[in-house]
Formats: structure tokens, C-alpha cells, sequence
């Protein structure tokens, strides 16, 4: 594909820095900067098991659940924010939520994730599985953009869900939601 | 071509954009492909460092992840075994939709004459990237009106019901995780569009969630969670049991209506009134205070700063030292810096009470002082104003003296950024705070200004021309002047929602800050409410969420009170009776202890 076609991977030949080797699912292998291999919280904890003394030799790490596709664009991603983000610890869950209104996707990423939310899913899944929390996140942030402001109706008609409650159950659903509005709520309902 | 070559054609074919939901424990068949020839020519991947063949890696493909080579289970690895056993045995919406492919004909190759069969398989064993090639080729043949039945036969494909698969793929955590980031509203559509929806957000707790996070970023709710005791039903470690989805569901409408009534008890200005009377014995007024969720403490005309006990209204402490009114303060967690007409600024330990400093600079009355971050900003009586270096509470340093004012120097306030001083003189200064050099003079006020606050790039002053005015520190314009005192303005505060001022004629006013702060406002919407209660000129006021604390030439401190100091019963738990007394047990207000004022 153009995009990953347009930031090559880095030659072998003599450039410093350790390289890290993986493969991916169909077993193609992608030679990465360590910084950038290392943004996967997955392949730096692998790293460091291994410690130094397996540094530089030929050993591939298989990423057997990322189709190639998809790790080229997570490949993009991933050496953009290596160039441009600067070295931060890996944010604790705890950061992650306290920056859940005030953080907008930036520009880049807005155009990263520009696409259609089968790819928006399978980034996110490779992501998941790769430990990459910050573009875990913004998958998340832009799926949930596109849910904010549609109703029930609209959200079904997007995903093609049919509407699984029966009649009682949306009653129920529906007094739930006429005495959270109007009334104050009653007592000791629910077991 | 077989039984399994079809069922592999009904999924890699018109199936494929939706097969990616379950691709990654789809049974790789991309290995085979290297013994065929290729369709065109150039291969994609040239780009990339290929550094193994790829007949080799398929040995490696069908694991979910070799544990052999890091002697560790990486996290996701058994979750992607679950996913590959899902796929293939649980009913889920992909099934479905290949199900309705297949009677649309989508795998029917057996239409087609005998040598396309070839094609097709051909097809199939094309990379990725060449097929879509393929397709478009194709694609390019046809005429309008087959491209849009080919749309319309692909959008329906392109749904794809996110949180059901992620939750029947046992990622739970992910689906959370997109429906955490949404609002209250669009939560509230989210629950009721299918049953595993419903259940993504009742086992994710994601009511909780926003709650929670509602009440770390704000401070009205956060206020309210204190006063209505349900904030400690929030932010443990370990979730109460008793208390499962449904309180929290049920909580929150509870929490955004009494937020409503305090918003509309501020409109229409209800609210409860508090009385302090100092009963000084002989100079009467209280010129300065400053409060917390426990005390209020305040500088008088006797020359004493005292403190007062929020839960019984009481002084608590009298601090003396001073021979003259103290005329400004201001406190942190360990010390009160006050200043006075007896010229002096002097330091306080707040705890013990005890005098730590007097710092003899200004020769006439110390009108105002402001310190934080190790900083500290005094002005006077004398015209000037003087910076600090506060490296403790008893090595106070003079930093710089700052002289343009051509009459007494009423109030400073200052951030990282800018000092701004405002004077007698009409006139309000903008001074460097890193190099202390003068930036700008605000002109406007057609008489001396007695107050002003400064935060994030605006000001609003108060002046003796009766009128109040917000500026604009880093152009220098004046956005609005507000009319409606008929004395002095003595005080002012504002915070994002409101402007709240007191005048020499004893009236507090309410302003819509952001009705102000927009020009086609009309003047006359800007002012909210007119408070009059105090007898005496209002020397100083402060304000949050819920209340205005201001005090008085006339001798006291109100606190006025626009909680919905109304009952609210607050949802039972699951588990109802043995915990609810809990629950239920301290949901008083606080800091309403003292009996309101009959009016």
C-alpha cells in the first residue's frame, strides 16, 4: 500500500542502533529501530527477557496474529509518534481516563484513522495485542466519536443490529428511563 | 475443487471485507500462495526488508504466539486461542452474514461456466493486495448502473456491530473501552440499542466510570458527591458488592438534578443564609476573607485576623500582632500573609497561630497581597508595589519595587505570566512576571479602581465609577462594561459560569460571565441577581459552585448557600436494607449546621 510503501524500512546496512526483527502473520519480516519496535509494550517486555546476550542475532519475533496489512499501517503510526512523541513512560490506566474529554485526537492521527471503522477495528485488535495503549486509545476515541450524538435508532441502522429486547423489556427500559428524567426514582427495585 | 476450496470461497471472495473481523484466527492460507504464480507483477512488499522466505514462516503462523522463545505468555495470546475457538463455534453476527452472503449467491461459483472455476481459484490465491487490484479491474468494466448494485450489495457487508463481536470475542476490555469514552446521553443510547450492548455497559460498570470521572474533572460535582455522602460510594479499590450497575445508573439522573437546582437556585437566587457576627468591640468591619470547607478566616478593622469554624460558626482562633486594620490576607495549607494600614505584611504559622515574620517595606498601608509558587506580591498606599522571593516562611526576600502608579496601588494579582496592579489612578498595570518590566497600561475607568481579579487572559475590575469592566490582558482591550451598581465596587470574583461583585452600597450582584463575554449580549441580560442583605459597605467577597462568603463594614461574614438543600433519596443498592441505613445514614449537607437566618 502507498502510505507504508512511502516510509520504507530502514536498510540493514551499517546505520547504529540495535534492529529488531519480527514477522508477521503470513511470516513476512519487517526490521524495525528498536525505538520504534520497543513503542509495543509486547516486543520491549520480549526484549528485555532476553536481555543483551541474544542482542543482534538473527532471531525474528513472529507477531503470528498481525496480518502484514495491517502492520504496515500500524508501522506508519508507529514511526511517526517515534519521531515526533516525545520518550514518555507508559501512561498508567489511571492517566488514561483522566484525559478521556479534554484529549482531541490530533490532527495526524485524525487522518490516520481516516478510514473505514472495519480498519478503524483491526488496528485497534493489533494494537490490543501489541500493547501500543496510545493507539489502542485512539481507535477507541474515534469509534466513540462516531457513536456520540446518534440515537439508538441511528447507532442499529450503522452497525445493522436488530433491536433484541422484547416489547416487555423495552417498556421496562423505557419507565426506566421516564422516572429518571421526571420522577425521583423508587426504592429498593432492582435484585 | 472441494467441499473446503468452496467453503474457503465463500470467505475469501465477496466475504472478505467482513472475514477480517474473525481474520485473525482465520486459518491462514496466504502460504500456499508463493507456489503459484502471481498475478501481475512487482510484488508490494519490495519495500520492506524481507528477510525470510515465507514458506518458512508458515511454520510459526498457526501459533497464537511461541512461548518457547521468550520463556513468557505475552497477555493477549490466550485471548486470541479463545478468539479462534469463537469464531468457529459461537453464533455471532459474521455467521450470520456469511449465512445471508451465501443465499445471496456470493460463493455460487457453479453459475458461471466451467473455465471460470479456474479463475476463481486463481483468484483465491491471489495476495491481499491483488485481489482488491482484481476487483477494480473489474470494476472499471462495468457501467454506473452495476456499481451501484454492487454498492448497495456491499454497504450492508460493511456494517459491522463493533461491541457485540469485541464482547463475543471475549474482548469485553475494548468494547468498555469505546463505550467509556462517551457521554451520558449517548451512554444512555448505547445501553438500549441491543441486549449485549446493554450488558457491555452494565458489566463495565461504565455509570460508575463517568460518575468517577465526572467528579475528578469537576468541581460542582464533586461538591455535591461530598454533600450528598455518595462520593464514597465512588473511586474504591475494591467495588462495594451491594452497589452494582443499576445504583449507579440510577444515581446519575439524581446527580444532574440536583445539579439543575443549584443552577436554577443561583438564577433565581435561593438560597440559605448564614450570619457570622463578629461583634468587634470597638473599630466595627471585616475587610478581608478568605474560606475552605473548614473555616473561614478574615482580617478586621480591630486588628486581629480571626478564624472561624465552619461546622458551628464559631471563632476558633484570634490572631493579634497588627496595630492597624488588617486590610488583606491570604492563606495556604501552613501559612496566613496578611498585610495593614500599620504598613507591615506579616506571616503566620496557621496551625499554631503563631506570628513567623513582619517584613517592614511600604511606608504607608499595605492595601493587597498575593503570593503562590514561592512568590509573593504586596502593593500600597505608597503608590508602589513590591515582588518577593519566598524561599520560606521567615526568608522573605525583596525582589523588585514596581513604580509607575501615580496614586495609591488598591490590588495586585499575578500568574506565571503577568502581575497586574491596578490603582487610584484609574488606570490598571501589566508587568512582566519573569523580568518584572512594564507591559501595558489598561485605560477605561473614569475613576480610581478599587479591585480586580486575573486569570487566564481576562480581567474584570471594579471601580469607583460604579461600573465593572473585562479586559483583555494580552491586547489590552475592554470587552464589556457592566453597569448597575450606584456605588463604588469594592469587590470582585469570577469563575467560568459567573462574575460576582459587591458594592459600597451594601448589594452583591450575580453576572452571566459568558453572556458578558459575548458581544451581541444585551447589557441589560448580563446581570443575574442583586443580593441585599448587608447593612454596610461589602469589603470582600468570595464565591464557588454553592456558595458567596463576603463580608462587611456592617460587622459580619454571609455566607450564602444556593445548594438544593432539598432531600434527595439516593438509589437503593442490590442488596437493599442492611446496606442502605449505610448509604442513606450520613446524607446530610454539611456545613449546615448553623440555623438559617428566618427571612
Amino acid at each position: 500500500m502507498s502510505t507504508a510503501a512511502s516510509s520504507s524500512t530502514s536498510e540493514t546496512i551499517a546505520e547504529p542502533g540495535l534492529k529488531i526483527k519480527v514477522s508477521t502473520k503470513e511470516g513476512e519480516v519487517f526490521e524495525l529501530d528498536e525505538k520504534v519496535a520497543k513503542m509495543s509494550q509486547v516486543i520491549r517486555g520480549i526484549l528485555e527477557d532476553l536481555g543483551e546476550q541474544n542482542g543482534g542475532d538473527d532471531s525474528v519475533l513472529p507477531l503470528t496474529q498481525v496480518e502484514t496489512r495491517i502492520f504496515r499501517k500500524i508501522l506508519v503510526w508507529l514511526k511517526y509518534h517515534a519521531g515526533h512523541d516525545k520518550e514518555e513512560a507508559p501512561k498508567a490506566e489511571e492517566d488514561e481516563i483522566i484525559a478521556r474529554f479534554c484529549e482531541e485526537i490530533p490532527e495526524w492521527d485524525q487522518k490516520f484513522l481516516n478510514v473505514d471503522q472495519a480498519v478503524i477495528l483491526e488496528i485497534m485488535l493489533a494494537a490490543d495485542y501489541l500493547d501500543i495503549k496510545k493507539l489502542r486509545g485512539l481507535c477507541c476515541k474515534t469509534v466513540a466519536n462516531i457513536l456520540k450524538t446518534k440515537t439508538v435508532e441511528q447507532i442499529r441502522e450503522m452497525y445493522g443490529i436488530e433491536n433484541d429486547f422484547t416489547p416487555e423489556e423495552e417498556e421496562e427500559i423505557r419507565k426506566q428511563t421516564a422516572w429518571c428524567e421526571d420522577e425521583p426514582p423508587r426504592q429498593g427495585s432492582n435484585h | 475443487m472441494d467441499q473446503n476450496d468452496g467453503l474457503r470461497n465463500d470467505r475469501s471472495s465477496a466475504d472478505r471485507s467482513f472475514a477480517r473481523e474473525i481474520s485473525y484466527p482465520r486459518i491462514s492460507k496466504e502460504g500456499s500462495s508463493s507456489n503459484f504464480s502471481t498475478f501481475g507483477s512487482g510484488d508490494e512488499n519490495s519495500n520492506e526488508a524481507i528477510l525470510n522466505s515465507k514458506e518458512e514462516a508458515m511454520d510459526t503462523s498457526e501459533e497464537p504466539f511461541s512461548p518457547g522463545l521468550t520463556g513468557r505468555e505475552l497477555p493477549s495470546a490466550e485471548r486470541m486461542v479463545a478468539m479462534m475457538h469463537l469464531s468457529e463455534t459461537a453464533p455471532s453476527p459474521t455467521k450470520d452474514i456469511t449465512r445471508r452472503l451465501s443465499q445471496l449467491g456470493g460463493g455460487d461459483t457453479a453459475r458461471f461456466p466451467g473455465d471460470f472455476a479456474d479463475i476463481f481459484l486463481r483468484f483465491d490465491h491471489l495476495g491481499e493486495e491483488q485481489q482488491i487490484q482484481f476487483a477494480q479491474e473489474l470494476l472499471l468494466r462495468m457501467n454506473q448502473f452495476q456499481h451501484g448494485e454492487i454498492n448497495s450489495y456491499l454497504k450492508p457487508l460493511l456494517k459491522r456491530d463493533f461491541i457485540s463481536l469485541l464482547s463475543n470475542l471475549g474482548l469485553h476490555v475494548l468494547a468498555e473501552k469505546i463505550l467509556f469514552k462517551l457521554d451520558a446521553s449517548s451512554l444512555r443510547a448505547a445501553e438500549r440499542v441491543c441486549h449485549d450492548w446493554s450488558r457491555v455497559v452494565a458489566e463495565g460498570q461504565l455509570w460508575r466510570k463517568l460518575i468517577e470521572n465526572n467528579v475528578r474533572t469537576d468541581p460542582l460535582w464533586r461538591g455535591i458527591g461530598t454533600r450528598r455522602g455518595w462520593i464514597r460510594n465512588l473511586f474504591r479499590k475494591y467495588p462495594l458488592p451491594q452497589l452494582g450497575d443499576t445504583y449507579y445508573r440510577q444515581l446519575y439522573p439524581i446527580i444532574t438534578r440536583d445539579i439543575d437546582t443549584t443552577e436554577r437556585n443561583w438564577k433565581l437566587g435561593n438560597f440559605a443564609l448564614h450570619k457570622i457576627n463578629c461583634r468587634s468591640e470597638n473599630s466595627k468591619g471585616v475587610y478581608c476573607l478568605q474560606y475552605d470547607d473548614e473555616k473561614i478566616i478574615s482580617g478586621l478593622r480591630d486588628n486581629t485576623i480571626k478564624v472561624w469554624d465552619r461546622n458551628n460558626l464559631q471563632c476558633s482562633q484570634i490572631l493579634t500582632g497588627h496595630t492597624g486594620s488588617v486590610l488583606c490576607l491570604q492563606y495556604d495549607e501552613r501559612i496566613i500573609v496578611s498585610g495593614s494600614s500599620d504598613s507591615t505584611v506579616r506571616v503566620w504559622d496557621i496551625a499554631r497561630g503563631e506570628m513567623l515574620n513582619t517584613l517592614v517595606h511600604h511606608c504607608e498601608a499595605v492595601l493587597h497581597v498575593r503570593f503562590q509558587n514561592g512568590m509573593m506580591v504586596t502593593c500600597s498606599k505608597d503608590r508602589s508595589i513590591a515582588v518577593w522571593d519566598m524561599l520560606s516562611p521567615k526568608d522573605i526576600a525583596l525582589r523588585r519595587v514596581l513604580v509607575g502608579h501615580r496614586a495609591a496601588v488598591n490590588v495586585v494579582d499575578f500568574d506565571d505570566k503577568y502581575i497586574v496592579s491596578a490603582s487610584g489612578d484609574r488606570t490598571i498595570k501589566v508587568w512582566s512576571t519573569s523580568s518584572c518590566e512594564f507591559v501595558r497600561t489598561l485605560q477605561g475607568h473614569k475613576r480610581g479602581i478599587a479591585c480586580l481579579q486575573y486569570k487566564e487572559r481576562l480581567i474584570a475590575s471594579g471601580s469607583s465609577d460604579n461600573t465593572i469592566r473585562l479586559w483583555d490582558i494580552e491586547c489590552g482591550a475592554c470587552l464589556r462594561v457592566l453597569e448597575g451598581h450606584e456605588e463604588l465596587v469594592r469587590c470582585i470574583r469570577f469563575d467560568n459560569k459567573r462574575i460576582v461583585s459587591g458594592a459600597y452600597d451594601g448589594k452583591i450582584k450575580i453576572w452571566d460571565l459568558q453572556a458578558a463575554l459575548n458581544p451581541l449580549s444585551l447589557a441589560s441580560s448580563l446581570c443575574v441577581k442583586t443580593l441585599v442583605e448587608h447593612t454596610g459597605r461589602v469589603f470582600r467577597l468570595q464565591f464557588d459552585e454553592f456558595q458567596i462568603v463576603s463580608s462587611s463594614h456592617d460587622d459580619t461574614i454571609l455566607i450564602w448557600d444556593f445548594f438544593n438543600n432539598s432531600v434527595v433519596t439516593l438509589p437503593q443498592s442490590a442488596a437493599s436494607g442492611r446496606s442502605s441505613t449505610r448509604i442513606d445514614g450520613d446524607n446530610q449537607p454539611m456545613a449546615l449546621l448553623a440555623e438559617p437566618l428566618a427571612r
